[in-house]
């Protein structure tokens, strides 16, 4: 999880560092996604070529195609989730730096400062809630992610199989069953590497 | 802990300087404040950077109720002046900045919105703290390029923001100027360094002569006063600045 209280103890990695590393997983998972689109679409292509043999495969091949755009749109909401706990984050660490600095007021002055430390105090747990809300929000839509690339996964091993029937096509469309399911492993380990980030 | 002592005093009009603090880290540069009242209000001359105010605030809240300071304000933008506008106004509010124009886009990184400043123009302006008027005294490029002070005509003192400003070594303490030939050399190098602009400096030197003044109240370093005054603007008109090394 991203620490709620962030900047206020450096001992673990930073959350806005974690951030940032979450940031470029989904990046390259958009990435992997755009292209699994591209290569649905060359299948489709070699599937109507093979004709009735290879019409499984084209049926797979199209699903495949509508995986990645749900990928690729899922990816974009977890992307605004992380520009909003970035957000929080941040505001967070400003009130707790304010928070800190009004801790070293000495005994009478933070008796006239009462409502101004009352108010950061009220601040801070204004942005801890925040934080807490983006935080659930990203688990949430990262759960429904692992959902939909396990049916991506489901449906490029399908491909494999599909392939074998292909007749004159098979190498051919084996060749492009593989790269789906390379392609699907990639995006696997970096949602697996999301989750791990994630519960930092 | 920071000091503060009343270096001006006639019925309820005070200066108050809010000076050297020992306990401080060494890697902040030690920073001096000038806390103005009169007739119940109040208007703190730069303010100082974050980290040091709870040693401010603690200080001036030894002297008079904060909660009587209407106004800042800031002789320029720079982070050791003003960067903790936004805990003063955590602490209220409706605090007003007076600034130069210049940096009423810059300042506001630091906190405020659109009510808290009063642009100050490049002539300078008057600024009321209850009954007393003082008055923006321009010095532009002294050393940053909408730079200003702040003269108080009735008490015949000047905040003099960088201008006299001395980096003393951590032993030297005196809120007051005892002995100005020792004193300068501390000042010698900051005023080469960071004052660029001769013709600005000519200018300045012209016109604060004339003020009749008791006191120049820099923002680092000690306070000079008497003669010891006329002696600064004389060594600082004739001083090479905007030299590196």
């Amino acid at each position: 999880m991203i620490p709620a209280h962030a900047g206020s103890k450096p001992t673990k990695e930073s959350a806005l560092r974690t951030i940032v590393r979450i940031n470029e997983q989904i990046k390259a998972v958009i990435g992997d996604a755009f292209r699994v689109r591209m290569m649905s679409l060359n299948a489709l292509i070699l599937a109507k070529r093979a004709g009735q043999s290879a019409v499984g495969f084209g049926v797979l091949s199209n699903e495949l195609r509508g995986f990645a755009s749900e990928l690729q749109g899922a990816m974009q909401g977890l992307q605004e989730s992380t520009t909003g706990l970035l957000q929080a984050v941040t505001l967070n660490a400003r009130a707790a730096l304010s928070g800190r600095i009004l801790e070293r007021l000495p005994e009478r002055a933070q008796r006239r400062a009462g409502g101004m430390l009352a108010r950061n105090r009220h601040r801070l747990d204004d942005r801890h809630a925040e934080v807490v809300h983006w935080r659930g929000r990203l688990a949430s839509i990262l759960e429904e992610v692992v959902r939909t690339v396990e049916l991506g996964n489901v449906l490029a091993r399908s491909t494999r199989i599909e392939a074998v029937y292909g007749g004159a096509h098979a190498p051919a469309l084996t060749q492009v069953a593989v790269e789906f399911d390379a392609a699907i492993t990639h995006i696997r380990q970096a949602i697996e590497h999301l989750r791990h980030l994630q519960r930092l | 802990m920071k000091r503060a002592e009343t270096i001006f005093e006639q019925g309820d009009h005070r200066w108050i300087a809010v000076t050297r603090d020992p306990e401080r880290p060494h890697h902040l540069i030690d920073t001096n404040e000038y806390l103005i009242a009169s007739g119940g209000h109040a208007l703190l001359c730069d303010p100082g950077g974050l980290e040091i105010f709870p040693a401010v605030f603690a200080a001036i809240n030894e002297q008079l109720d904060p909660s009587g300071i209407d106004a800042l304000f800031a002789s320029h933008q720079d982070p050791d002046i003003i960067s903790s506008l936004a805990l003063w106004l955590e602490f209220k509010p409706d605090m007003r900045c007076y600034t130069s124009w210049l940096w009423c886009g810059f300042i506001p990184h630091f906190g405020g919105d659109e009510q808290t400043f009063v642009p100050i123009a490049d002539d300078g302006m008057t600024i009321k703290v209850g009954p007393t008027e003082l008055r923006a005294h321009p010095a532009h490029y002294l050393h940053s390029s909408g730079n200003l002070h702040l003269h108080d005509p009735e008490a015949k003192l000047l905040f003099s923001g960088d201008v006299g400003a001395a980096l003393l070594p951590n032993d030297e303490s005196a809120l007051f100027v005892t002995d100005f030939d020792r004193h300068i050399r501390h000042a010698e190098g900051f005023h080469k360094r960071w004052m660029g602009s001769e013709p600005a400096k000519r200018d300045w030197c012209e016109r604060t002569a004339k003020l009749g003044l008791d006191m120049l109240c820099p923002q680092h370093g000690a306070i000079y006063q008497g003669a010891d005054v006329e002696r600064f603007i004389n060594w600082f008109a004739e001083l090479e600045i905007g030299r590196v090394g």
